[in-house]
C-alpha cells in the first residue's frame, strides 16, 4: 500500500504554503488559499469554491468594501462586530466563536474587532459570481494598498454625478495624490470611543436565529448530533437553516480530545473542508489507487490507498465525498468543516455502535463477503461500544505485525 | 494586466486561443498554482486495445464504400452533396472527420497526455484543428476512423471486472470522443451483467447512480447507516442510487442472467468514479485496508489479527491470505441465501411511479406514442422525483421489424440510446463545420448525416435540437436516458399528430419552401399514422425532383 504523506498528499493544504496573503500590515491580514483544483485534478469540482483566511488585533476595523462572491463566514476566535450595509439599510451584529453568517455577493460590509486583547480570527467560504473561483475585492475608499473603485471613473462622469468640482470629490472621498491623507491599508485603528458609537446598535446570534434568512447563527447553540466523554460533533446541515439551504452547505464544529478517534466513516455525498482551529490531528483517508498501466487491468488487484496527513492550526484538508477517513487527536483538537453538496449527507460509520453501516448489511451477505463467518463479523462488530468518538488506544499497543506476504502489498506492513 | 502563457511540459506547441481567465493575476494565482501537473486520472480509464482500432478500420472502410458506391449511382443520399458542387471534395471530406478525429490522431501513442488534455480546454482542439487543417489533406486513409462521434459501440466499454459469473464494464468518457459530446463530461455509463444465483458484493461509489434493469431479475439491497431497503426488479425497472450509498445486487434467477445499465453522475471529479468496496477480494482490497493498524484497533477494540482473520482473510503468519479471499466481486450464492435474501425485498409498483427513493417500472404507464408498430414508454423528471433531482428523463421504445420511428428531433435534451435488443439503421441530422472562417458568407451552410447501424449494447448519442430518425431493422428494444430533460419536447417533422411543420402558418410555409402551401399540407398530410410508421409503405420513391437552393434542407438529408 501507498501511503502519501504531506506534499505528496493531494488533499492536503498546508497553512504555511498554500495560503496567499492578500493584505497584511500590522492591524492584521487576509490571506487566500490556493484554489483547489489548481492543488489537484482530484479536487476538480471544488473549482468554484475558495478559502479565505482573516486576522485583525484589538481595536480595528476592516474598511468598507464588496465582493463578487458570496461569502460564508465564521468566527473561530475572537470577538467581531460585523456591519452589513444595503442600499436602504444596515445591520450590525455582534459576532462570537461558533458565529456563521452569509454575507451575500455585492454587501458592502466592514469588521470591527472590538476587544481590547484578544485577536479575531474569522474563515470564510467564498463562491464567487462572475468567474469561477475568482473574484474582487472592491473598496469604497481608497488606501496605500488599494484604490477606491470610485476613481476608476472618468473625471466628467464623477462630477456630473455628484454635482461637484473634480477637486472637491478627490479631497473629500479620494485624496488622489495626497497619499499621507489615505489609511496605509484596508485595516485601521479604531479607537475605544468609535467602538462603542458602532456596537450600540448590534444584535447577537440566539438560539432562535439558527433559522434565521439573514441573521447570525451559532453552531453551538444546538445540542451536539454525536456527544460523550471523548469528542463533541455540532453541526448545522441545509435543512436547519435557509442560508446554508441557499448554498447546499452544511457547518460542523467539533471538539476531538487528546488521543481521541473520531472513528472511521465516510460522507456519502458531500466534499468536506476542514479547518483545523485549535490543536493537532493525524487524518487517514482512503481512496483506490490510480491503475499504472493498462494492459496489466485485469491481472492485477485494485489496490487502496492512503492519504495520511499530520494537521496543525489553520491547516486545512479536503474530504471527497464517499472516501472513507478517520481523524485521531494528538491533541485537544477542534476543527471547523465545511461540507459542500451537503442536502441529504449521511455520515456512514464503519466501526462503533451506532450508524454502522456494515452491521446493516444482512447476515448472509456478510458472510459471503467476509473471510470470517457472519458469527465472527457481528462480534467483531460488536466489540466497539463507543459510537462516533473513542480512545484511540483502548489496549496496549499490538506485537507488530509479522512478514506477511502475498499478492497484496502487505499494507499494514508498509507503516509499521 | 498580467498575461500568463500556460505551456504544459510536453505538450506540442501551438497557438492557444486568449483564455480570458487566465488574463489577469487574481486572487491565488500564484507560482505554486502551477506546481502540481494533472496526474493520469485513477479508474474508470478508459481504455482502447489494438483491437480496437482494428475494428474501427474496418468499419471505417465499409463506411467509404458506401460513400463510394452511391456516388457512382447518384443516389438520394448523395444528392444533396452533387447540387453543391464542391471544387475540392476529396479534402474536405478529411476535413469533416478531422475535427473530432483530431485528439485521437494527435495522441497516437502518447495515452497519458491524452488524458491530462481531457482535463479541459478542450476549445483549444477546436482552433487548432482549424488552423492545421492544410496539411490534412495529407493524412493516411488509415486515420479516418471513428467516423461517427455519437456511436459506441460494444468495443467502446471498459471492462473494471470480469470472471465467470458476470462483469462491470464501464463506457468511454463522452467527451473523451469528441467535442461534440463536451456537455455529457459529467455522465458516464456502466454496465451489468452477472449470471444467475450469483451476488455483486457490498460497495459504493462517489457517484450518483440511476440503474436500470434491461433483462432478467434482481434483489438490490441500498444500506444506510440506520436501516437497509431491499427491492425486487426487474426488466424496465429503474432506481437511483445516491452517491455513498452501500449497495449489493443479487441475480436470484435460476436461470435467466441479468443485465443492467447504469448511468453514473460523478460527484467529487468531473466524469471520474471509483467503487469502494467493503471486503477483500482477488480483485479489489477492501477500503477498511487503507486504514493503519493502530486505527483499526481502537476503531473496533479487538487486536488486528482478529480483525485480519475475520475481514480480511489473513492470519498470523499464513502464507497465502488470499485463498480465503473471494476471487472477484461477483460471486456465487445459494438458493438458501437468495431465499433468505428475498423475504423483506419489495417489488416496484404503479403507486411507486412517483416515490423518492423506491423503484419504478418504465412500463407501469401507459406509452406515450403506441400503435401497430412501435410503442414508446416515458417517466419524466415531472412525474418522478428521482429523475427530477438528476434531471433525467427515461424512456423504452419497442419497434417491430421493418417499422420507422418518424424524423423528430428533442428540443433540449441530450438523448443516450442503449440499444437492448435486435438492430437499427439510425440517421441523425447535423449542420456541417464551417472549414474557414473567411469563406462564411459564401459557402452555404451545409447539413451533415451521421449514420449508424446499431446492434446489441451499441449506445448512440442523439444532442438536443439533432434531428434523427430510427429504422428497426429487427424487432428492436431500447432504452434511452435524457439528460436535461425538463421540458423537453419531442418535435416530429413527419406524420400527423406532433409535427412541429404543420404548426407553421400556410404565409410563412410558402415563403420558405418551394412548394404552395396547398402542396405542402397536402404532403404533410399524405402520412396519415404518427410516432411509428412502415419504412417501406410503397414501392420506392420516385426520385425527388431537383430543388435547388442554398440551404441544403434538413429534412432532405434524411432522404
Amino acid at each position: 500500500l501507498k501511503v502519501r504523506e504531506d506534499e505528496n498528499n493531494p488533499f492536503y493544504l498546508r497553512s504555511s504554503n498554500s495560503f496567499q496573503t492578500l493584505f497584511e500590515n500590522q492591524n492584521g491580514r487576509i490571506r487566500l488559499l490556493q484554489r483547489f483544483n489548481k492543488r489537484s485534478p482530484q479536487l476538480e469540482n471544488l473549482r468554484d469554491y475558495r478559502i479565505v483566511q482573516f486576522q485583525s488585533k484589538p481595536n480595528t476595523i476592516l474598511l468598507p468594501h464588496h465582493a463578487d462572491a458570496d461569502f460564508l463566514l465564521f468566527v473561530l476566535s475572537g470577538r467581531a462586530i460585523l456591519t452589513l450595509v444595503n442600499n436602504d439599510d444596515r445591520d450590525s451584529y455582534n459576532l462570537h466563536p461558533g458565529d456563521a453568517q452569509r454575507i451575500p455577493a455585492g454587501t458592502t460590509y466592514y469588521l470591527v474587532n472590538p476587544h481590547d486583547h484578544q485577536n479575531l480570527k474569522i474563515i470564510k467560504l467564498a463562491i464567487p459570481v462572475n468567474k469561477p473561483g475568482r473574484y474582487d475585492d472592491f473598496f469604497l475608499s481608497s488606501t496605500q494598498a488599494q484604490q477606491s473603485y470610485l476613481q476608476g471613473f472618468s473625471h466628467n462622469i464623477l462630477e456630473t454625478s455628484f454635482h461637484s468640482e473634480f477637486e472637491e470629490i478627490n479631497r473629500v472621498l479620494l485624496g488622489e495624490e495626497e497619499e499621507q491623507r489615505q489609511q496605509e491599508g484596508v485595516i485601521v485603528e479604531l479607537s475605544k470611543e468609535q467602538i462603542r458609537q458602532l456596537s450600540r446598535r448590534a444584535k447577537s446570534s440566539s438560539r432562535k436565529t439558527i433559522s434565521s434568512e439573514d441573521e447570525p447563527f451559532n453552531l453551538r447553540s444546538r445540542n451536539p448530533i454525536y456527544s460523550n466523554n471523548f469528542g463533541k460533533f455540532f453541526e448545522i446541515t441545509p435543512e436547519k437553516n435557509p442560508q446554508l439551504r441557499d448554498l447546499d452547505i452544511f457547518l460542523s464544529s467539533v471538539d476531538i480530545n487528546e488521543g481521541a478517534l473520531l472513528l472511521p466513516h465516510f460522507n456519502s455525498k458531500a466534499i468536506v473542508i476542514l479547518v483545523i482551529n485549535e490543536g493537532d490531528a493525524n487524518i487517514e483517508l482512503v481512496g483506490i489507487k490510480e491503475q499504472q498501466q493498462k494492459q496489466k487491468q485485469e491481472e492485477e488487484p485494485l489496490e487502496v490507498q492512503r492519504y495520511r496527513a499530520e494537521l496543525s492550526e489553520d491547516d486545512v484538508f479536503v474530504i471527497p465525498a464517499a472516501y472513507p477517513f478517520v481523524v485521531n487527536a494528538t491533541s485537544n483538537l477542534n476543527f471547523l468543516a465545511f461540507g459542500i453538496n451537503a442536502e441529504n449527507n449521511q455520515r456512514n460509520f464503519l466501526a462503533g455502535e451506532k450508524d454502522n453501516v456494515v452491521r446493516q448489511i444482512e447476515r448472509q451477505v456478510q458472510e459471503l463477503a467476509f473471510p470470517g463467518s457472519a458469527q465472527d463479523v457481528e462480534r467483531l462488530l460488536k466489540k466497539q461500544r463507543e459510537s462516533y468518538f473513542v480512545d484511540a488506544q483502548p489496549q496496549q499497543k499490538e506485537e507488530g505485525s509479522k512478514g506477511r506476504k502475498g499478492p497484496f502489498p502487505s499494507i499494514l506492513g508498509a507503516l509499521y | 494586466v498580467e498575461e500568463e502563457e500556460e505551456c504544459e511540459e510536453g505538450q506540442i506547441p501551438r497557438p492557444r486561443p486568449q483564455h480570458p481567465e487566465r488574463e489577469r493575476q487574481q486572487h491565488g494565482e500564484k507560482e505554486e498554482d502551477e506546481g502540481e501537473q494533472p496526474r493520469p486520472f485513477p479508474f474508470p480509464r478508459p481504455r482502447q486495445p489494438h483491437q480496437e482500432e482494428e475494428h474501427e478500420q474496418k468499419e471505417e472502410h465499409e463506411w467509404h464504400r458506401k460513400e463510394e458506391k452511391h456516388g457512382g449511382k447518384g443516389s438520394e443520399e448523395e444528392q444533396d452533396e452533387r447540387e453543391h458542387p464542391r471544387p475540392h471534395q476529396p479534402h474536405q471530406k478529411e476535413e469533416e472527420k478531422h475535427e473530432w478525429q483530431h485528439k485521437q490522431e494527435k495522441h497516437q501513442g502518447k495515452e497519458s497526455e491524452e488524458e491530462e488534455e481531457d482535463q479541459d480546454e478542450d476549445e483549444e482542439q477546436d482552433k487548432e484543428s482549424q488552423e492545421s487543417e492544410g496539411s490534412e489533406s495529407q493524412r493516411e486513409p488509415r486515420r479516418h476512423k471513428n467516423k461517427n462521434p455519437f456511436h459506441f459501440n460494444s468495443k467502446r466499454f471498459q471492462t473494471l471486472f470480469k470472471n465467470q459469473y458476470g462483469h462491470v464494464r464501464v463506457l468511454q468518457r463522452f467527451n473523451k470522443r469528441s467535442q461534440q459530446l463536451q456537455n455529457l463530461r459529467d455522465y458516464r455509463i456502466l454496465e451489468f451483467n452477472s449470471k444467475p444465483n450469483t451476488l455483486l458484493l457490498p460497495h459504493h461509489a462517489d457517484a450518483d447512480y440511476l440503474i436500470v434493469i434491461l433483462n432478467g431479475t434482481a434483489i438490490l439491497t441500498l444500506v444506510n447507516n440506520d436501516d437497509r431497503d431491499s427491492y425486487n426488479l426487474q426488466s424496465g425497472d429503474a432506481l437511483r442510487v445516491p452517491a455513498g450509498t452501500t449497495y449489493y445486487v443479487v441475480n436470484p434467477d435460476n436461470d435467466e442472467n441479468l443485465r443492467m445499465i447504469t448511468l453514473a453522475i460523478p460527484v467529487n471529479k468531473p466524469g471520474r468514479f471509483e467503487s469502494f468496496f467493503l471486503s477483500s477480494t482477488q480483485a479489489q482490497q477492501s477500503y477498511l485496508q487503507g486504514f493503519s493498524k493502530n486505527i483499526l484497533e481502537a476503531s473496533y477494540d479487538t487486536k488486528f489479527e482478529e480483525i485480519n482473520k475475520v475481514l480480511f482473510g489473513r492470519e498470523e503468519g499464513q502464507q497465502q491470505g488470499e485463498e480465503r479471499l473471494q476471487e472477484s466481486v461477483i460471486v456465487e450464492i445459494s438458493k438458501k441465501q437468495i431465499r433468505e435474501l428475498s423475504k423483506h425485498a419489495k417489488s416496484s409498483s404503479r403507486k411507486t411511479i412517483s416515490s423518492e427513493d423506491k423503484p419504478f417500472n418504465l412500463r407501469s404507464r401507459d406509452p406515450i406514442y403506441s400503435n401497430k408498430l412501435g410503442k414508446l414508454f416515458e417517466i419524466t423528471p415531472e412525474k418522478n422525483p428521482q429523475l427530477r433531482d438528476l434531471d433525467v428523463f427515461l424512456s423504452v421504445v419497442d419497434m417491430n421489424e421493418g417499422a420507422l420511428f418518424l424524423p423528430h428531433f428533442n428540443s433540449k435534451a441530450i438523448v443516450v440510446l442503449v440499444i437492448n435488443e435486435g438492430e437499427a439503421n439510425i440517421e441523425l441530422v447535423g449542420i456541417k463545420e464551417q472549414q474557414q472562417r473567411q469563406q462564411q458568407e459564401e459557402q452555404p451552410l451545409e447539413v451533415r448525416k451521421y449514420r449508424a447501424e446499431l446492434s446489441e449494447q451499441d449506445i448512440f448519442v442523439i444532442p438536443a435540437g439533432y434531428p434523427v430518425v430510427v429504422n428497426a431493422t429487427s424487432d428492436l428494444n431500447f432504452f434511452a436516458f435524457g439528460i436535461n430533460a425538463e421540458n423537453n419536447q419531442r418535435n416530429f417533422l413527419a406524420g400527423s399528430k406532433d409535427n412541429v411543420i404543420s404548426q407553421i402558418p400556410s404565409q410563412v410555409q410558402e415563403l420558405a419552401f418551394p412548394g404552395s402551401a396547398k402542396d405542402i399540407e397536402n404532403l404533410i398530410k399524405s402520412q396519415s399514422e404518427s410516432y411509428f410508421v412502415d419504412a417501406q409503405p410503397q414501392q420506392k420513391e420516385e426520385g425527388n425532383k431537383g430543388r435547388k437552393g442554398p440551404l441544403s434542407s434538413i429534412l432532405r438529408a434524411f432522404y
